[in-house]
Protein backbone atom coordinates (compact mmCIF):
# COMPACT_ATOMS: atom_id res chain seq x y z
CA UNK A 1 0.00 0.00 0.00
CA UNK A 2 1.77 3.12 -1.20
CA UNK A 3 -0.41 5.66 1.05
CA UNK A 4 -3.70 5.93 3.16
CA UNK A 5 -5.71 6.24 0.37
CA UNK A 6 -5.12 3.11 -1.06
CA UNK A 7 -7.52 1.34 1.52
CA UNK A 8 -10.47 3.38 -0.28
CA UNK A 9 -9.66 2.28 -3.35
CA UNK A 10 -9.16 -1.42 -2.74
CA UNK A 11 -12.68 -1.27 -1.72
CA UNK A 12 -14.66 0.98 -4.86
CA UNK A 13 -17.03 -1.71 -5.91
CA UNK A 14 -20.24 0.27 -5.21
CA UNK A 15 -20.73 -0.06 -1.63
CA UNK A 16 -18.04 1.09 1.03
CA UNK A 17 -19.38 4.81 1.43
CA UNK A 18 -22.18 3.79 3.88
CA UNK A 19 -21.18 6.58 6.44
CA UNK A 20 -23.89 8.21 8.83
CA UNK A 21 -23.62 11.74 7.00
CA UNK A 22 -26.45 14.13 7.74
CA UNK A 23 -28.08 15.25 5.09
CA UNK A 24 -29.80 19.07 4.99
CA UNK A 25 -33.52 19.35 5.64
CA UNK A 26 -34.76 19.51 2.25
CA UNK A 27 -32.66 16.94 1.43
CA UNK A 28 -34.16 14.68 4.57
CA UNK A 29 -37.95 15.22 2.78
CA UNK A 30 -36.47 13.70 -0.25
CA UNK A 31 -35.53 10.96 1.49
CA UNK A 32 -38.63 10.77 3.11
CA UNK A 33 -40.39 10.80 0.10
CA UNK A 34 -38.15 8.32 -1.57
CA UNK A 35 -38.85 6.30 1.18
CA UNK A 36 -42.41 6.55 1.21
CA UNK A 37 -42.53 5.74 -2.10
CA UNK A 38 -40.33 2.32 -1.67
CA UNK A 39 -42.41 1.46 0.93
CA UNK A 40 -45.45 1.37 -1.45
CA UNK A 41 -43.56 -0.30 -4.06
CA UNK A 42 -42.70 -3.18 -1.27
CA UNK A 43 -46.66 -3.28 -0.16
CA UNK A 44 -47.47 -3.92 -4.13
CA UNK A 45 -45.83 -7.40 -4.38
CA UNK A 46 -45.06 -7.57 -8.23
CA UNK A 47 -46.54 -10.71 -9.64
CA UNK A 48 -45.97 -12.44 -13.01
CA UNK A 49 -48.44 -11.59 -15.32
CA UNK A 50 -50.74 -14.23 -17.35
CA UNK A 51 -48.62 -16.58 -19.79
CA UNK A 52 -45.33 -14.98 -18.70
CA UNK A 53 -42.58 -16.71 -17.32
CA UNK A 54 -42.11 -16.86 -13.28
CA UNK A 55 -38.61 -15.94 -12.35
CA UNK A 56 -37.71 -18.06 -8.39
CA UNK A 57 -37.41 -14.73 -6.86
CA UNK A 58 -38.56 -11.73 -7.36
CA UNK A 59 -35.35 -8.39 -8.22
CA UNK A 60 -35.08 -5.29 -7.71
CA UNK A 61 -32.91 -3.01 -9.73
CA UNK A 62 -31.01 0.13 -8.25
CA UNK A 63 -28.97 2.98 -9.60
CA UNK A 64 -26.95 5.02 -7.07
CA UNK A 65 -24.19 8.07 -8.21
CA UNK A 66 -21.73 9.95 -6.35
CA UNK A 67 -22.45 13.63 -7.27
CA UNK A 68 -19.11 15.10 -9.02
CA UNK A 69 -17.20 17.56 -6.96
CA UNK A 70 -18.30 16.52 -3.22
CA UNK A 71 -16.91 14.68 -1.09
CA UNK A 72 -18.23 11.16 0.20
CA UNK A 73 -18.39 12.03 3.87
CA UNK A 74 -21.05 14.39 3.35
CA UNK A 75 -23.22 12.05 1.29
CA UNK A 76 -25.15 9.26 2.94
CA UNK A 77 -25.32 6.29 0.85
CA UNK A 78 -29.01 5.97 1.47
CA UNK A 79 -29.64 8.56 0.01
CA UNK A 80 -27.61 8.11 -3.49
CA UNK A 81 -29.36 5.20 -4.21
CA UNK A 82 -32.63 5.34 -6.59
CA UNK A 83 -35.06 2.54 -6.70
CA UNK A 84 -35.51 1.81 -10.69
CA UNK A 85 -38.02 -0.90 -10.23
CA UNK A 86 -39.06 -4.68 -9.78
CA UNK A 87 -39.77 -7.58 -11.43
CA UNK A 88 -40.87 -11.20 -10.87
CA UNK A 89 -41.09 -12.85 -14.64
CA UNK A 90 -38.50 -12.94 -17.27
CA UNK A 91 -40.61 -10.75 -19.33
CA UNK A 92 -40.60 -8.05 -17.07
CA UNK A 93 -36.96 -7.74 -16.68
CA UNK A 94 -36.27 -7.73 -20.39
CA UNK A 95 -38.90 -4.62 -19.71
CA UNK A 96 -36.85 -3.03 -17.20
CA UNK A 97 -33.56 -4.12 -19.09
CA UNK A 98 -34.26 -3.28 -22.55
CA UNK A 99 -35.19 0.46 -21.27
CA UNK A 100 -31.78 1.30 -19.05
CA UNK A 101 -29.03 2.35 -20.48
CA UNK A 102 -26.26 -0.30 -20.71
CA UNK A 103 -23.52 -0.20 -17.78
CA UNK A 104 -20.45 0.66 -20.54
CA UNK A 105 -22.87 4.04 -21.35
CA UNK A 106 -22.62 5.15 -17.67
CA UNK A 107 -20.27 8.11 -16.71
CA UNK A 108 -18.70 9.12 -13.53
CA UNK A 109 -19.09 7.27 -10.19
CA UNK A 110 -22.15 4.96 -10.76
CA UNK A 111 -23.30 1.91 -10.09
CA UNK A 112 -26.24 -0.67 -10.84
CA UNK A 113 -27.62 -2.94 -8.64
CA UNK A 114 -30.01 -5.74 -9.20
CA UNK A 115 -30.83 -7.65 -5.63
CA UNK A 116 -33.61 -10.00 -4.68
CA UNK A 117 -36.43 -8.18 -3.36
CA UNK A 118 -36.86 -6.99 0.22
CA UNK A 119 -32.85 -7.04 0.08
CA UNK A 120 -30.80 -3.19 0.23
CA UNK A 121 -27.77 -3.37 -1.90
CA UNK A 122 -26.12 -2.26 1.64
CA UNK A 123 -23.86 -3.94 4.25
CA UNK A 124 -26.17 -3.19 7.27
CA UNK A 125 -29.14 -5.42 5.61
CA UNK A 126 -29.77 -8.47 7.59
CA UNK A 127 -29.23 -10.72 4.34
CA UNK A 128 -25.97 -9.04 3.96
CA UNK A 129 -24.30 -8.48 7.25
CA UNK A 130 -23.15 -12.08 7.33
CA UNK A 131 -22.22 -12.14 3.71
CA UNK A 132 -19.36 -11.49 1.26
CA UNK A 133 -18.81 -10.71 -2.27
CA UNK A 134 -16.63 -12.21 -5.00
CA UNK A 135 -15.33 -9.09 -6.74
CA UNK A 136 -13.76 -8.81 -10.52
CA UNK A 137 -11.94 -5.54 -11.87
CA UNK A 138 -12.80 -5.71 -15.50
CA UNK A 139 -10.68 -3.23 -18.05
CA UNK A 140 -13.03 -0.84 -19.88
CA UNK A 141 -15.21 -2.24 -22.33
CA UNK A 142 -16.31 -5.04 -20.71
CA UNK A 143 -18.61 -4.66 -18.17
CA UNK A 144 -21.81 -4.24 -20.40
CA UNK A 145 -21.50 -7.83 -21.72
CA UNK A 146 -20.01 -8.99 -18.23
CA UNK A 147 -22.88 -7.31 -16.56
CA UNK A 148 -25.42 -9.18 -18.89
CA UNK A 149 -23.94 -12.24 -18.56
CA UNK A 150 -23.93 -11.80 -14.80
CA UNK A 151 -27.91 -11.30 -14.19
CA UNK A 152 -28.86 -13.61 -16.77
CA UNK A 153 -27.10 -16.49 -14.47
CA UNK A 154 -28.39 -14.78 -11.47
CA UNK A 155 -32.09 -14.39 -12.73
CA UNK A 156 -31.92 -18.17 -14.24
CA UNK A 157 -30.36 -19.67 -10.86
CA UNK A 158 -27.25 -20.74 -13.06
CA UNK A 159 -25.67 -20.66 -9.37
CA UNK A 160 -26.84 -23.73 -7.16
CA UNK A 161 -26.43 -22.36 -3.94
CA UNK A 162 -30.04 -22.50 -3.00
CA UNK A 163 -31.07 -19.31 -0.72
CA UNK A 164 -27.72 -18.21 -0.87
CA UNK A 165 -27.13 -15.26 -3.18
CA UNK A 166 -28.30 -11.55 -2.78
CA UNK A 167 -27.55 -9.79 -5.40
CA UNK A 168 -25.13 -8.46 -8.23
CA UNK A 169 -23.42 -5.08 -8.82
CA UNK A 170 -21.57 -3.64 -11.48
CA UNK A 171 -20.00 -0.42 -10.68
CA UNK A 172 -18.49 2.15 -13.35
CA UNK A 173 -15.44 3.89 -12.16
CA UNK A 174 -13.07 6.30 -14.27
CA UNK A 175 -10.09 3.72 -14.93
CA UNK A 176 -11.94 0.57 -14.80
CA UNK A 177 -15.34 -1.47 -13.85
CA UNK A 178 -16.07 -3.38 -11.19
CA UNK A 179 -17.99 -6.50 -10.99
CA UNK A 180 -19.30 -8.37 -8.20
CA UNK A 181 -21.80 -10.77 -7.08
CA UNK A 182 -23.15 -10.65 -3.01
CA UNK A 183 -24.08 -14.15 -0.91
CA UNK A 184 -25.81 -14.81 2.80
CA UNK A 185 -23.20 -16.53 4.37
CA UNK A 186 -19.23 -15.63 4.01
CA UNK A 187 -17.60 -18.29 6.04
CA UNK A 188 -19.35 -21.05 4.05
CA UNK A 189 -16.44 -22.43 1.60
CA UNK A 190 -18.76 -25.01 -0.79
CA UNK A 191 -21.06 -22.12 -1.47
CA UNK A 192 -18.33 -19.35 -1.93
CA UNK A 193 -16.51 -21.90 -4.08
CA UNK A 194 -19.33 -22.84 -6.06
CA UNK A 195 -20.11 -19.14 -6.97
CA UNK A 196 -16.95 -18.66 -7.97
CA UNK A 197 -16.56 -21.75 -10.59
CA UNK A 198 -19.95 -20.53 -11.67
CA UNK A 199 -18.96 -16.78 -12.17
CA UNK A 200 -15.90 -18.03 -14.00
CA UNK A 201 -17.91 -20.37 -16.37
CA UNK A 202 -21.01 -17.59 -17.04
CA UNK A 203 -18.87 -14.53 -17.44
CA UNK A 204 -16.23 -16.90 -19.40
CA UNK A 205 -13.26 -15.49 -17.98
CA UNK A 206 -10.06 -16.11 -18.66
CA UNK A 207 -7.71 -18.38 -16.67
CA UNK A 208 -5.27 -15.34 -15.16
CA UNK A 209 -8.26 -13.09 -14.26
CA UNK A 210 -8.17 -12.39 -10.95
CA UNK A 211 -10.63 -12.95 -8.50
CA UNK A 212 -11.23 -11.51 -4.89
CA UNK A 213 -13.65 -12.34 -2.23
CA UNK A 214 -14.38 -10.05 0.23
CA UNK A 215 -16.70 -10.33 3.71
CA UNK A 216 -18.63 -7.58 4.65
CA UNK A 217 -17.70 -7.83 7.99
CA UNK A 218 -13.83 -6.98 6.15
CA UNK A 219 -14.94 -4.35 4.23
CA UNK A 220 -16.68 -2.47 7.13
CA UNK A 221 -13.37 -2.88 9.21
CA UNK A 222 -11.39 -1.77 6.72
CA UNK A 223 -13.06 1.31 6.19
CA UNK A 224 -13.16 2.35 10.10
CA UNK A 225 -9.38 1.63 10.51
CA UNK A 226 -8.51 3.81 8.02
CA UNK A 227 -11.12 6.60 8.99
CA UNK A 228 -9.27 5.89 12.99
CA UNK A 229 -5.79 5.74 11.42
CA UNK A 230 -6.01 9.03 9.14
CA UNK A 231 -8.09 11.44 11.85
CA UNK A 232 -5.05 9.56 14.66
CA UNK A 233 -2.17 9.55 13.28
CA UNK A 234 -2.09 12.11 10.36
CA UNK A 235 -1.24 15.81 11.49
CA UNK A 236 -3.96 17.99 10.95
CA UNK A 237 -2.74 20.31 8.45
CA UNK A 238 -2.13 17.25 6.08
CA UNK A 239 -5.45 15.97 6.84
CA UNK A 240 -7.21 19.47 5.24
CA UNK A 241 -4.66 19.01 2.46
CA UNK A 242 -5.56 15.39 1.55
CA UNK A 243 -9.55 16.74 1.94
CA UNK A 244 -8.98 19.05 -0.77
CA UNK A 245 -7.84 16.87 -3.12
CA UNK A 246 -10.32 14.40 -2.32
CA UNK A 247 -12.81 17.53 -3.21
CA UNK A 248 -11.15 18.40 -6.47
CA UNK B 1 -2.01 -66.73 -5.05
CA UNK B 2 -1.44 -64.62 -8.23
CA UNK B 3 -4.08 -66.55 -10.06
CA UNK B 4 -7.18 -66.44 -7.03
CA UNK B 5 -5.82 -63.01 -6.88
CA UNK B 6 -6.94 -62.25 -10.55
CA UNK B 7 -9.88 -64.19 -9.76
CA UNK B 8 -11.03 -62.13 -7.48
CA UNK B 9 -10.45 -58.84 -9.62
CA UNK B 10 -12.38 -60.63 -12.34
CA UNK B 11 -15.48 -61.12 -10.27
CA UNK B 12 -15.65 -57.02 -8.49
CA UNK B 13 -15.75 -56.30 -12.65
CA UNK B 14 -18.97 -55.33 -13.81
CA UNK B 15 -19.45 -54.03 -17.51
CA UNK B 16 -21.13 -50.57 -17.29
CA UNK B 17 -24.76 -50.45 -17.53
CA UNK B 18 -26.40 -47.75 -18.98
CA UNK B 19 -28.51 -45.10 -17.38
CA UNK B 20 -31.75 -46.74 -18.41
CA UNK B 21 -31.01 -50.08 -17.49
CA UNK B 22 -30.12 -48.99 -14.03
CA UNK B 23 -33.40 -47.65 -13.52
CA UNK B 24 -35.09 -50.91 -14.75
CA UNK B 25 -33.01 -52.91 -12.34
CA UNK B 26 -33.76 -50.67 -9.29
CA UNK B 27 -37.53 -50.46 -10.05
CA UNK B 28 -37.48 -54.39 -10.45
CA UNK B 29 -35.74 -54.60 -6.88
CA UNK B 30 -37.96 -52.58 -4.84
CA UNK B 31 -41.24 -55.02 -6.70
CA UNK B 32 -43.20 -51.12 -7.77
CA UNK B 33 -42.28 -47.89 -9.34
CA UNK B 34 -41.55 -45.81 -6.03
CA UNK B 35 -39.75 -42.52 -6.82
CA UNK B 36 -36.75 -42.76 -4.57
CA UNK B 37 -34.22 -39.70 -5.25
CA UNK B 38 -31.57 -41.52 -7.28
CA UNK B 39 -34.56 -42.24 -9.64
CA UNK B 40 -35.82 -38.40 -10.05
CA UNK B 41 -32.33 -37.70 -10.67
CA UNK B 42 -31.90 -40.67 -13.50
CA UNK B 43 -34.93 -38.62 -15.06
CA UNK B 44 -33.33 -35.55 -14.76
CA UNK B 45 -30.31 -36.46 -16.17
CA UNK B 46 -32.65 -37.88 -19.49
CA UNK B 47 -34.90 -34.51 -19.65
CA UNK B 48 -32.07 -32.63 -20.00
CA UNK B 49 -30.46 -34.81 -22.96
CA UNK B 50 -33.26 -34.39 -24.92
CA UNK B 51 -34.20 -30.82 -23.64
CA UNK B 52 -30.92 -28.69 -22.84
CA UNK B 53 -32.72 -25.14 -22.99
CA UNK B 54 -35.71 -26.12 -21.20
CA UNK B 55 -36.34 -24.61 -17.62
CA UNK B 56 -36.73 -28.00 -15.30
CA UNK B 57 -38.86 -26.41 -12.22
CA UNK B 58 -41.22 -29.16 -12.10
CA UNK B 59 -38.41 -31.67 -11.90
CA UNK B 60 -35.94 -29.69 -9.39
CA UNK B 61 -38.63 -27.25 -7.39
CA UNK B 62 -36.40 -24.20 -8.32
CA UNK B 63 -37.29 -22.30 -11.24
CA UNK B 64 -34.13 -22.38 -13.72
CA UNK B 65 -33.81 -20.73 -17.04
CA UNK B 66 -30.55 -21.36 -18.95
CA UNK B 67 -28.97 -17.88 -21.12
CA UNK B 68 -30.03 -18.78 -24.24
CA UNK B 69 -33.81 -19.30 -23.19
CA UNK B 70 -34.00 -15.99 -21.39
CA UNK B 71 -32.45 -14.20 -24.72
CA UNK B 72 -34.95 -15.97 -26.46
CA UNK B 73 -37.93 -13.97 -24.41
CA UNK B 74 -36.17 -10.65 -25.05
CA UNK B 75 -37.49 -10.75 -28.56
CA UNK B 76 -41.26 -11.14 -27.30
CA UNK B 77 -43.62 -7.95 -27.69
CA UNK B 78 -44.52 -8.17 -24.11
CA UNK B 79 -40.47 -7.81 -22.99
CA UNK B 80 -40.75 -4.79 -25.34
CA UNK B 81 -43.12 -2.97 -23.49
CA UNK B 82 -41.80 0.32 -21.68
CA UNK B 83 -42.83 -0.53 -17.46
CA UNK B 84 -45.99 1.14 -16.23
CA UNK B 85 -44.22 3.08 -12.96
CA UNK B 86 -40.36 3.61 -15.15
CA UNK B 87 -39.22 6.74 -12.96
CA UNK B 88 -38.13 9.63 -15.06
CA UNK B 89 -34.55 9.63 -14.72
CA UNK B 90 -31.20 9.97 -17.06
CA UNK B 91 -30.72 6.50 -17.01
CA UNK B 92 -33.95 5.53 -18.02
CA UNK B 93 -34.29 5.47 -22.26
CA UNK B 94 -36.84 6.65 -23.70
CA UNK B 95 -37.74 3.62 -25.87
CA UNK B 96 -36.61 -0.04 -26.11
CA UNK B 97 -32.92 -0.83 -26.71
CA UNK B 98 -33.29 -2.69 -30.06
CA UNK B 99 -31.01 -4.97 -29.83
CA UNK B 100 -28.92 -6.76 -26.86
CA UNK B 101 -25.50 -6.50 -25.82
CA UNK B 102 -25.21 -10.21 -26.89
CA UNK B 103 -26.42 -9.96 -30.11
CA UNK B 104 -24.28 -6.67 -31.11
CA UNK B 105 -21.23 -8.33 -29.81
CA UNK B 106 -22.05 -11.16 -32.14
CA UNK B 107 -22.59 -9.08 -35.74
CA UNK B 108 -19.63 -6.97 -34.98
CA UNK B 109 -17.73 -9.88 -34.64
CA UNK B 110 -18.80 -11.54 -37.85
Amino acid sequence: MNNKFDALKDDDSGDHDQDQGSPKDSEKEKIEEDDKEQNTSKKKMVVPGAGEHPLQYNYTFWYSRRTPGRPASTQSYEQNIKQIGSFASVEQFWRFYSHMIRPGDLTGHSDFHLFKEGIKPMWEDDANKMGGKWIIRLRKGLASRCWENLILAMLGEQFMVGEEICGAVVSVRFQEDIISIWNKTASDQATTARIRDTLRRVLNLPPNTIMEYKTHTDSIKYVCLFVFYYFSLTPLSFQNEKACIIKH
Amino acid sequence: MEVSRRRVLQRHLEPARPLRRCIQVDIEKEGKTQRTPEIISSYILIALSFFPSCHLHFLTGRISYTRDFLIGLACCPEAKRKPEFLPEHPIVLPKAVNSLFYLSYVNSDS
